[in-house]
């Protein structure tokens, strides 16, 4: 038999409805949460306001509430990779003639984030109320840039041979972009260097890595 | 000028839309004025479970990004009427509305019914 002081601090589960709706469409790009609702018997917004900052912080930083004293909170996630927003969780306090309604709302933009709404709402849920907590998928973390004159990549600054003023930067997504912000693409496969610029051209890296000629090109890379 | 067209990385964008408190209608009505709103802005609405009064909408995927916006309504009863939320969650670019433009739609859907 429960006693009444423990009840007392138990939150009453209203509904642990659907934790996140079924895949709607197997394509789906933005994943989406809603259905876990807490009433509690006792206790103020301020108190589910507390709560719900605490649980959003504990995995997405700076949550924020919509006006002070709203109780109403929102906190974003950023993939790294992308640096875009790729998870978003909302917590929703409603003070009631005693105690008060919580509800919890999450997104996640797949597959750019690495785990979905719905692992994100329940911990985020169960961190407010105490429940079972399950670890989330790290985010990606930036791949260090490549340095120096590799033969793997064309990462790196190249200065034109002709002209000193013509730069091509290149990075490691594939993507290049001149001194004047005309915009290309780079692809490497053995020593054949294949540039999207203008056009397409075949160039030839040579075996230190520092050099590509091909047709009217001649770039030196600054490593 | 450009040789190449790119695209800016999409993000997620979400964002709390209204509150709104109702005396003296029951949570009934609240729900059809739930299902009612989504099916109009973002053309369905389903019940997270029957008579849960939590109610979730999105835009059918028109393109290769599958879906690019969602909305959830909650209604919860509060003495003889009900409280009412509006939460929207949106893919930028390439949706065109900001979830917040999105809740907008919402609540006057949900007014106007």
């Amino acid at each position: 038999m429960t006693d009444s002081r423990t009840l007392r601090r138990l939150f009453t589960v209203a509904g642990i409805l659907a934790l996140a709706l079924p895949a709607i469409v197997a394509s789906a790009r933005v994943d989406f949460s809603i259905g876990i609702r807490y009433v509690s018997p006792d206790g103020t917004v301020q108190d589910c306001s507390a709560k719900a900052k605490a649980a959003l912080e504990s995995y997405l930083p700076g949550a924020t509430e919509s006006s002070p004293g709203s109780g109403e909170w929102i906190a974003m996630g950023q993939n790294i990779l992308t640096g875009a927003a790729s998870s978003a969780a909302a917590v929703r306090c409603y003070g009631l003639p005693k105690g008060y309604v919580v509800t919890f709302t999450c997104s996640a933009l797949l597959p750019a984030n690495p785990y979905g709404a719905g692992p994100l709402c329940l911990d985020i849920a169960h961190k407010f109320h105490g429940g079972a907590l399950t670890p989330l998928a790290a985010m990606p973390t930036a791949t260090p840039v490549p340095t120096g004159c590799a033969m793997t990549n064309l990462v790196g600054t190249w200065v034109s041979d002709s002209d000193s003023k013509t730069t091509l930067t290149m990075d490691l997504a594939g993507s290049l972009t001149d001194n004047e912000g005309v915009s290309g693409n780079w692809n490497l496969d053995g020593t054949t260097v294949t540039l999207t610029y203008y056009g397409t051209h075949t160039l030839t890296l040579s075996s230190d890595g520092k050099h590509i000629h091909g047709g009217n090109y001649s770039f030196t890379r600054r490593c | 000028m450009s040789a190449t067209a790119l695209r800016a990385p999409a993000a997620l964008d979400m964002a709390l839309g209204d509150r709104r408190v109702v005396d003296n209608q029951p949570v009934s009505a609240c729900d059809a004025s739930a299902k009612a709103a989504l099916t109009q802005v973002v053309s369905n609405a389903a019940e997270a479970s029957p008579g849960s009064g939590e109610w979730v909408g999105y835009e059918p995927a028109t393109g290769p990004d599958g879906i690019v916006a969602t909305a959830a309504i909650h209604c919860f009863p509060v003495g003889g009427g009900y409280v009412v939320t509006f939460t929207c969650a949106t893919q930028v670019p390439p949706n065109p509305d900001s979830a917040s433009s999105l809740c907008g739609k919402l609540s006057a859907a949900f007014g106007a019914k």
